[in-house]
């Protein structure tokens, strides 16, 4: 029988993407099936689409740590992200609000494009320096995995899918969800964090032990 | 603030938590990193 995993997480989220390749591990490494679907979670809601500064000033301003001491600490972020093969540029990095980007996910969950796009809209934000939060530019990244172009600019534009983002971020709200990336296997097991791989394999061997 | 499943990974919420508690997140804009790279 298939483990369902759901897992709630933001595309601003260093740890995020960090625990996306620790789970990915995870996966490699159990061989029953598993059936995955991400759910929205914004961390920064207030943010703006266009905000004028580097991610050192928004997290300078965020932590009212000074901008020597953020540094360092993406400094530290993307030496960890590179121990898993990810290439953070923290530099490039255009920090923007995520709302419309949970939105084409849910599409891409619609026409069963979720996990490429997922993908696509991580490294695009912190490998490649891409705006992730206008219309015009998810539409280029959606595009890229198979979606419709202009079907997803008419869904943007309609907020076609504005009211399941909501709904995924009452859901947290509900579950007590504070901080991601956050995974819930068949509904009943709970994992929070960028956790090592084993701990995933040991959740998800338990969730299909139970389910059987 | 992380609610219900603060208290750590027994038997918390509508949750069996798994794992470290320790574990890194991203909560509120705010990443926590650790002090040192782990190996």
């Amino acid at each position: 029988m298939s483990v369902k995993v759901d897992i709630w997480s933001d595309i601003a989220c260093p740890w995020c993407y960090v625990g996306k390749r620790r789970f990915e591990k995870a996966l490699a490494q159990y061989d029953g099936d598993v059936e995955i679907e991400y759910h929205s979670f914004e961390l920064a809601p207030d943010t703006p689409v266009d905000f004028e500064g580097s991610e050192v000033d928004f997290l300078s301003k965020h932590k009212g740590m000074p901008a020597e001491q953020t540094r360092q600490m993406l400094g530290q972020m993307t030496e960890l992200a590179a121990a898993e093969g990810l290439a953070y540029d923290f530099d490039a990095l255009l920090h923007t609000n995520t709302r419309l980007a949970h939105q084409v996910l849910h599409l891409a969950k619609a026409h069963g494009k979720q996990i490429e796009l997922k993908e696509r809209l991580l490294k695009a934000y912190f490998e490649q320096g891409h705006h992730v939060g206008r219309v015009e530019d998810l539409a280029d990244l959606a595009a890229e995995v198979g979606l419709d172009r202009a079907e997803v600019v008419t869904a943007l534009t309609d907020g076609t899918y504005a009211d399941a983002v909501e709904a995924d971020i009452d859901q947290a709200m509900e579950y007590g969800i504070g901080g991601v990336p956050f995974f819930v296997f068949d509904g009943r097991i709970g994992v929070s964090g960028a956790q090592d791989p084993s701990v995933f394999v040991g959740a998800l061997q338990q969730a299909a032990g139970a389910s059987q | 603030m992380t609610g219900q499943f603060e208290s750590g990974p027994s038997e918390t919420g509508p949750f069996e938590m798994l794992g470290d508690d320790d574990a890194p997140v991203c909560e509120d804009g705010v990443c926590e990193i650790p002090e040192q790279p782990k190996p």
